[in-house]
């Protein structure tokens, strides 16, 4: 038996069809014309930062909820542990202090102090959660945050740059993302070479056979800010280069402070 | 009708707190569970404005692009099934 598809059935798939090719269309026209792009972005992150705010409070209660059920000894370890790490951080912190006051010293010896200008501001999204891998900051133009500012954790480990900016908002490319390209220097050679965005923080590049370069090595990005430390090498005899890879030198996962360095100009 | 507007809020809800392949499995069922689950394409364009720029990859077009293959994917997997 042959079975007649409807002619009505025809019209009407062939009508859902356009209706959808009609609203693909107007979105991508929305998004891809930067005037409307911006509208949307600054209305619905208006709404979208009182959303993260509310869910961020309801997970802090949560949190603390929880925290009444955990036991006193395991509490008392933790405790121990973070005791450990406040001081190793403390000593460090010391001596990144010194360091920071030399080098204050050494330009103002030279005449080109920086003295760089920076808004403290909070994640409301962090990486893993968007398909961009990107961050949503809460400060935005308002705060004087522009597209191109660099971003920075813990004062020195740059994270990434700002590239959309609302009012009270801004999102910020983490430079590990994967297949992202960065000029960087490695090591006390100062070796420049393109690392490429390895997701969640990690990085790799290629340097040639015979460079010093180690495990350890620190990898800076032109703007003489630390990017990571080189956390293994894969060398091969008959390859004229090895690879690095590197990593930044905290759980990016777990931020929940950065800071925005105002470009100037 | 109520069941799709609750699963509505729910994928509206997911975008801002859960992980994007979370979201891309819910819009999956979605688009599985109701034929014309058109308002996928909206969540698209909300990934794109609230997480992506237009510097981003596929020019910042990767929410819509993905709801379009999403849905594509859907209708073919239920008509595989049916």
């Amino acid at each position: 038996m042959i079975y007649h598809r409807s002619k009505q059935g025809n019209v009407f798939s062939n009508r859902k069809n356009i209706i959808l090719s009609i609203f693909i269309a107007v979105s991508i026209f929305f998004l891809l014309y930067s005037p409307v792009r911006k509208v949307l972005t600054q209305s619905v992150h208006n709404v979208a930062i009182v959303v993260w705010e509310i869910g961020s409070s309801v997970s802090g209660a949560l949190d603390s909820f929880v925290t009444n059920f955990k036991t006193k000894d395991s509490l008392v370890k933790e405790n121990d542990i973070l005791n450990e790490a406040l001081s190793i951080m403390s000593a460090q912190v010391l001596d990144r202090n010194l360091l920071v006051e030399r080098v204050a010293r050494l330009e103002e010896a030279l005449g080109r102090s920086s003295g760089d200008n920076r808004v403290v501001a909070k994640v409301l999204v962090g990486p893993g959660r968007s398909p961009y891998d990107t961050l949503v900051i809460d400060a935005g133009t308002e705060n004087g945050v522009k597209v191109g500012d660099l971003v920075s954790y813990a004062g020195s480990g740059v994270i990434g740059e700002i590239i959309e900016a609302a009012s009270s908002s801004a999102k910020i490319k983490i430079y590990s993302s994967y297949g992202d390209e960065q000029l960087v220097i490695v090591g006390a050679q100062h070796l420049p070479v393109t690392a490429y965005g390895r997701g969640m923080g990690n990085f790799e590049a290629m340097v040639p056979q015979d460079s010093s370069v180690v495990i350890g090595d620190t990898v800076v990005t032109k703007e003489n800010l630390i990017l990571g430390a080189v956390t293994f090498i894969e060398e091969e005899p008959a390859n004229p280069f090895k690879r690095i890879f590197f990593r930044v030198p905290f759980n990016i996962t777990e931020i929940n402070l950065v800071e925005v360095i105002k470009i100037k100009g | 009708m109520k069941k799709r507007i609750i699963f509505d809020l729910i994928l509206f809800f997911a975008i801002f707190y859960l992980p994007w392949w979370v979201i891309a499995i819910l819009a999956f069922i979605g688009a599985f569970l109701w034929p014309m689950y058109y308002e996928i394409i909206a969540f698209g364009v909300l990934i794109d404005v609230l997480y992506g720029a237009n510097s981003s990859t596929f020019g910042g077009l990767a929410g819509v692009l993905t709801a379009v293959a999403i849905l594509f994917a859907a209708s073919y997997a239920r008509k595989a099934v049916r």
